[in-house]
């Protein structure tokens, strides 16, 4: 029997509850046993149990692991370097094998073999260093982490180790930082080898949370390919854009088996989007952006390819999700919105004028509000509601403060701000409470 | 065998792979290679020591022949290496791509052209053990110019850094 997503909480407050409601006769003692079935209270107490063995060995492997990168640090010489090299071999091997059989073979401990892995992949990072140490291999700092990224994410897909996979999108992500610094090409494909490298493993393994990171780790990475291209902060608005489409269509497909995936995606999506046009709604940042799309001719490959993959995914994915998915009617509304919203960001790029971008920029920054507040009307969550207003008001507060306005027009504007926000929110209580109350 | 248990040692085979082929290069050099001494110069004493590991700079990183020539940054350079009497190994010629045929006697050293650096050839970088760190900082400093590295060069005109020596001390680690 589906239950949906419950929250832990939920269900130790279900299961304290049950009695009392039992005792006061609201349910009989057979649909307590049946509620109890159906959320499986009794097995909370050994889940948290589990749950936290977990962390706590997973915390002692980290603790070891960093125990063990610090020792590269004082390093080790009066060994013999043969020796060495089969002493780490020694422990990154045990540390695997011991904590396979733990888990997989035996079945004896699986928090515990999990966690063994975990720091057998911790110590492989170490050992990278050390044989770099020992036998004077020159390289630059982020060096290692591509090769460390690269073990965790095959032993990630062995053993479905989500830790693994976690690791291997952290340290891909240090070895891109450290590369794109130093200019290094390879780096420009990095948005796209995590993505091709990460995606798969989240949808197998339904990790949301290694899903999100993936997420994060490509937009960033692509945000900051953008701005090292030549002329490149002009297309950082572009991207964040495009990104924000591409993430939004990615929340709007609705699979019930990844459902966990979609507030992530729509909250990643809808923050790029709403960040790339309020920062094209101030005009000194509009006067650098708005010859983006006619410098796209310019460009170099692989920069336009990297945006104009983003932005051919994100027109791919919208048809489909709009024709083929049961989706909510609240999700429809964002989609809408962000695609006004790319709309009227590339129409205001096209255009010759800082002002024609920055004020449609302006008015997709009113779009996005409004339909954050409207499907806040609709679901009855407040957090969209506050997200819209805080969009509004930070909207006007930047434009008061951007212009030539005097102290008075300032005070007056604050003023009605305030209140109109206080009205706001007070509206929609009582329109909250209007609608319980019709309801019950 | 079971499916998992394949997949489990085949990630382990990778990342036993990954590890064996960080040092590749060096070890392929130390054992396949032509020892050679170089002379060091003095570096920048704010710069020479780096973390745990000693920076080193070569008489051979700015040849006669390297400044004359305008060289591309990053752009790797082929450099003809012939001992003198004393056995330190100095260049005779710098060329942009592998010469094909080479003076006997002679070892041909490949290097990255780094504007300010001159031309790096990957072993610029020792590391020493902690408790040497002021030891070897004293004996680089007072003896600029006198250490000798003796390094190892394959066929393939990489090179692997073996030793350091300063008079009759050798630094080995």
């Amino acid at each position: 029997m589906k239950t949906g997503r419950v929250g832990t909480g939920f269900r130790r407050e279900l299961k304290r509850q049950l009695p009392l409601l039992e005792d006061e006769g609201v349910i009989t003692a057979e649909q307590a046993g049946a509620i109890s079935d159906r959320y499986r209270l009794d097995a909370l107490a050994s889940e948290s149990t589990r749950a936290l063995v977990m962390v706590i060995y997973t915390v002692g492997a980290f603790l070891i692991g960093i125990g063990v990168v610090s020792f590269v640090a004082a390093h080790w010489m009066a060994i013999p370097h043969q020796l060495k090299v089969c002493l780490l071999f020694a422990a990154m091997l045990g540390a695997h094998g011991l904590g396979f059989w733990l888990w997989k073979v035996s079945q004896r401990s699986a928090a515990l073999g999990h966690a063994l892995i975990i720091l057998g992949t911790l110590i492989f990072g170490a050992n990278i260093g050390l044989m770099a140490q020992i036998f004077h291999v020159e390289g630059r700092w982020n060096g290692l982490f591509l090769p460390w990224a690269a073990g965790a994410i095959v032993m990630a897909y062995a053993v479905q180790s989500t830790p693994n996979a976690l690791i291997a999108v952290v340290t891909s992500f240090v070895w891109f930082t450290g590369g794109i610094g130093w200019g290094r090409e390879v780096c420009w494909y990095y948005p796209f080898a995590a993505a091709a490298a990460f995606l798969p493993y989240c949808y197998w393994r339904k990790s949301a949370f290694v899903w999100t990171c993936t997420l994060l780790a490509v937009a960033a990475g692509t945000l900051f390919c953008t701005g090292r291209m030549s002329g490149g902060e002009s297309y950082i608005g572009a991207a964040l854009v495009a990104l924000g489409l591409l993430y939004t269509c990615a929340g709007v497909i609705h699979i019930e088996r990844f459902e966990s995936f979609r507030p992530a995606a729509l909250f990643l999506g809808y923050v790029a989007v709403s960040t790339g046009v309020y920062l094209a709604s101030f005009r000194v940042i509009a006067h650098g952006w708005v010859y983006c799309a006619g410098r796209l001719a310019d460009a170099e490959w692989p920069d336009v390819a990297a945006l104009l993959a983003v932005l051919t995914g994100g027109v791919l994915l919208i048809t489909p999700a709009v024709l083929w998915s049961r989706n909510s009617r609240a999700a429809i509304k964002a989609l809408g919105a962000v695609i006004a919203a790319f709309g009227l960001f590339l129409v205001g790029s096209m255009t010759a004028s800082q002002w024609c971008l920055a004020m449609l920029s302006n008015v997709a920054l009113c779009v996005l509000a409004a339909v954050l507040i409207w499907a806040a009307r609709d679901c009855g969550d407040r957090r969209l509601f506050w997200a819209g207003v805080v969009l509004v008001a930070l909207m006007v507060t930047s434009r008061t403060l951007e212009y030539e306005t005097g102290l008075l027009v300032k005070a007056a504007v604050f003023t009605i701000g305030g209140a109109a926000v206080i009205a706001a929110g007070v509206m929609f209580e009582r329109f909250l409470k209007a609608r319980r109350i019709g309801h019950e | 065998m079971s499916k998992q248990i394949m997949l489990f040692l085949t990630a382990l085979a990778v990342q036993a792979a990954i590890l064996a082929a960080v040092p590749g290069r060096q070890v392929y050099t130390r054992f396949t290679g032509q020892t050679i001494r170089i002379r060091t110069v003095p570096v920048d004493p704010y710069n020479l020591l780096s973390g745990y590991h000693v920076t080193l700079d070569y008489e051979i990183s700015r040849p006669a022949d390297w400044h004359d020539r305008r060289f591309r940054p990053d752009q790797y350079l082929y450099v003809v290496l012939k001992p003198d009497a004393n056995g330190i190994w100095s260049v005779t010629a710098v060329h942009p791509e592998r010469p094909k045929d080479v003076e006997a006697g002679t070892v041909v050293l490949k290097g990255r052209n780094q504007r300010h650096r001159g031309i790096v050839y990957g072993i610029e970088s020792y590391y020493i053990p902690e408790d040497k760190r002021g030891a070897i900082e004293r004996d680089l400093r007072q003896n600029a110019g006198k250490a000798v590295v003796e390094a190892k060069v394959d066929s393939f005109g990489n090179a692997a850094l073996v030793r350091i020596i300063i008079d009759d001390r050798v630094y080995e680690y």
